[in-house]
């Protein structure tokens, strides 16, 4: 199992093949005293194989949410309502909870919100990777202890942590190493999909770009496929090939890294990343109006009408977006809820100013 | 041990009693240790010999930044009086807080406001958000009616961008966690104060709304001459809002400045590792690959500079003993032997590099 897997990624290192998962009209809901909160609604997106996709949104638009789910993780009352989660080719979500268990670590692997809380203070590090593997790996493939004590160290290694660490326990080691840790434990069986939900939150910046090389170094190494999940656009820019914007549910925008800070198409991602303090030029960030919506009752139509700039005719915002400007039925705004359509090649966006053929433009 | 950094801070005290006549707040050659007792062990640095004063006039706003360890939040606790310095003395209009009298120490108590970190821990869930506003006019007696009291609430929360009738009777639970930081600068308003300490105001906000806070603050400081101290580990929002800044790692000061210099210019080791690694959003400015040098957990140093250990650029004289702060340019000081070379000489408060802006 694991040899096959090694051998494959050593062929097409750095080649974007397949898609590794692709996500279909995924919904999330929880039911509360409140009504339904429709925390993803109708999220589709693929990810390619070595590729780096960054989630970026605000607190509440269900990006967590989304990438639990992917694993079925979720907690109650979450209950996903539906669609297909494929990860090379097989549905996740019709999988009995063995045939998941097995999945997980092997195939799709997590790297925790707060990780380093995620360990357990009684175990030693190398008992708390191996346990990982044997809980996650069938009785008849698991290794021998020899095997397994050398795996521990090269796992421990491969995260830049000395094979020492083996025998120690969480509360020896600084916020840093148990992230590491958490890494080495994530990687352990060489998983194709790595989420990781806000991985370096409670680190300071040294360690976190440290973290987040180490993360990018084991993905290259493995050609495995990662899932980013946070709120720092610094972070995506730094780590991600790929950039998908959640609002309110909803993914609204979805392409290359590059192409989102150069000409994001929706009005939200470029709000976002006008939000962004830089060291170059003082002053040069500015906020965004209104709140996020409640997600019991979104707004009618586009869920950010309400603070969209352009809805709201924003003159300084409006000149930016000036190819397009004047395109907009402002109609459609309050009562279509506008969906994620590809304007150019790999480039989606959910905004109604593109309709219209406004995605013949460009090329 | 530090016994020989204690000893040389007493002896500058012996012969400095008198504080700065035009400074709100001073703090002079500060130390503050932790833990100890009796046997004088384990015993944690936090704030190691600061000095540092807050003028008077045209105060601005001064970014203390470092990680977590750097002492930045014992600093802001020395400033707002919650805590006493082990060693050294702190000023208040040239008084030294821990003599003041009653009604004195009231006074600082209104005129030192701080912002803190979590603004979800201050409020009581069972109290409308105008308790936390109504209650420092009473104390204070800042107004002479209840329609007075009111009014001025009303415009406290005008300043910080917030509309009463959104936020007045209205529990903490049914409002947004930026729309409660901005009530706590709206409090410290309300008070007009002459310093205010925000201790990493902004951490626990989504970006798009920490623009609008930071404005508020920066507000505070321009429009209304307020001093403020910005703590925060964020060294792009610091960039942003402040004048001058403070760097600290592991309790001692070292590199500070006009924010511009020192952030765009940084002269230490360990500043210029701190800029390198901001997650710049800009996909075409990635972090370079190579690794910087790692916290290894038994970096502790009782001798010389604390950032000895990790300095790529350590030499002999670091590890014996602490280098004075360089002035290195007309607004930037470095601790760092690097530059006794192009030094123009020591600083002996670390807000003696700060850069002023020109009267109005």
């Amino acid at each position: 199992m694991t040899t096959s897997t090694q051998t494959s990624t050593a062929s097409d290192h750095g080649v974007y093949q397949s898609n590794v998962l692709e996500v279909k009209n995924l919904r999330v809901y929880y039911d509360t005293d409140a009504g339904r909160v429709k925390a993803v609604d109708d999220v589709s997106f693929t990810l390619r194989r070595g590729q780096r996709m960054g989630l970026v949104g605000e607190s509440g638009s269900g990006k967590t949410t989304m990438a639990m789910a992917l694993m079925r993780l979720h907690k109650p009352p979450a209950v996903i309502d539906g669609g297909e989660v494929l990860l090379n080719g097989v549905n996740l979500l019709e999988l009995n909870d063995e045939e998941m268990r097995q999945t997980r670590l092997r195939d799709v692997a997590l790297v925790p919100q707060g990780a380093m809380n995620s360990l357990n203070p009684v175990y030693k590090v190398r008992d708390q990777i191996i346990d990982g593997v044997k809980h996650h790996t069938p009785k008849n493939e698991f290794p021998s202890k020899d095997v397994i004590s050398e795996r521990v160290v090269e796992l421990l290694e491969s995260v830049g942590l000395d094979g020492s660490v083996s025998d120690m326990y969480p509360h020896e080691l600084s916020g840093g190493m148990k992230q590491r840790v958490a890494l080495a434990i994530a990687t352990s069986l060489r998983p194709k999909l790595i989420l990781a939900d806000e991985p370096t939150s409670a680190l300071d910046v040294v360690v976190q770009r440290q973290i987040m090389l180490t993360l990018e170094q084991l993905q290259e190494e493995m050609n495995a496929s990662v899932l980013l999940v946070g709120h720092d656009m610094g972070l995506m820019a730094q780590f991600a090939d790929v950039l998908g914007v959640m609002y309110a549910g909803h993914l609204v925008e979805f392409s290359p890294i590059e192409e989102v800070f150069e000409s994001p198409k929706h009005p939200y991602t470029r709000k976002l990343i006008n939000s962004l303090p830089d060291i170059h030029e003082k002053g040069a960030f500015t906020g965004i109006d209104g709140l996020p919506p409640t997600l019991v009752v979104p707004p009618p139509g586009c869920r950010f009408h309400p603070r969209c700039p352009i809805y709201n005719d924003d003159e300084d915002f409006m000149n930016e977006f000036s190819d397009i400007r004047g395109r907009l039925d402002k109609q459609l705004c309050t009562t279509v809820d506008p969906a994620l359509e590809e304007l150019e090649p790999r480039r989606w966006a959910a905004c109604h100013m593109y309709s219209g053929g406004a995605s013949n433009g460009g090329n | 041990m530090a016994a020989t950094d204690v000893v040389t801070v007493q002896q500058a005290n012996d012969s400095a009693t008198d504080a700065d006549p035009n400074s709100v707040l001073e703090v002079k050659n500060a130390t503050k240790i932790f833990g100890g007792g009796l046997l004088r062990r384990n015993t944690t640095i936090a704030v190691d010999n600061v000095s540092l004063r807050i003028p008077t006039e045209r105060p601005g706003i001064i970014a203390v930044a470092g990680e977590s360890g750097s002492g930045k939040t014992t600093l802001a606790r020395l400033l707002l009086g919650i805590i006493p310095p082990t060693e050294g003395t702190i000023y208040f209009d040239g008084q030294d807080i821990v003599s003041l009298s009653r009604s004195e120490r009231r006074e600082f108590r209104r005129e030192v406001q701080p912002i803190m970190q979590d603004p979800f821990e201050v409020y009581n869930p069972f109290y409308k958000v105008d308790h936390v506003l109504m209650a420092p006019v009473s104390n204070f007696k800042l107004a002479n009616s209840k329609a007075d009291a009111h009014d001025l609430v009303v415009e406290a929360l005008d300043t910080v961008g917030l509309r009463h009738q959104e936020t007045l009777g209205r529990f903490p639970h049914q409002l947004s966690g930026g729309q409660r930081q901005r009530i706590m600068v709206a409090r410290a308003i309300l008070l007009k104060p002459r310093v205010i300490v925000a201790d990493e105001p902004v951490s626990m906000v989504d970006a798009s709304l920490r623009a609008t806070i930071l404005g508020s603050i920066n507000l505070l400081n321009k429009d209304l001459g307020i001093a403020v101290v910005y703590i925060t580990h964020d060294l792009t929002t610091a960039f942003q809002i402040s004048d001058n800044i403070v760097i600290m790692y592991q309790g001692s000061v070292v590199e500070a400045g006009r924010v511009e210099d020192v952030i765009q210019a940084p002269k230490h080791p360990y500043t210029q590792l701190l800029v390198e690694s901001i997650p710049r959003p800009d996909p075409k400015e990635r972090w370079g690959s190579e690794m910087a040098s790692q916290e290894t957990g038994s970096d502790k140093v009782d001798l010389g500079c604390r950032f000895a250990p990790r300095c790529p650029y350590v030499m002999n004289e670091c590890r014996e003993s602490m280098p004075p702060m360089y002035r290195i340019g007309d607004h930037q000081g470095a601790v760092c032997y690097m530059h006794t070379s192009e030094s123009m000489g020591d600083v002996a408060r670390v807000s003696d590099v700060f850069w002023s802006s020109p009267s109005v």
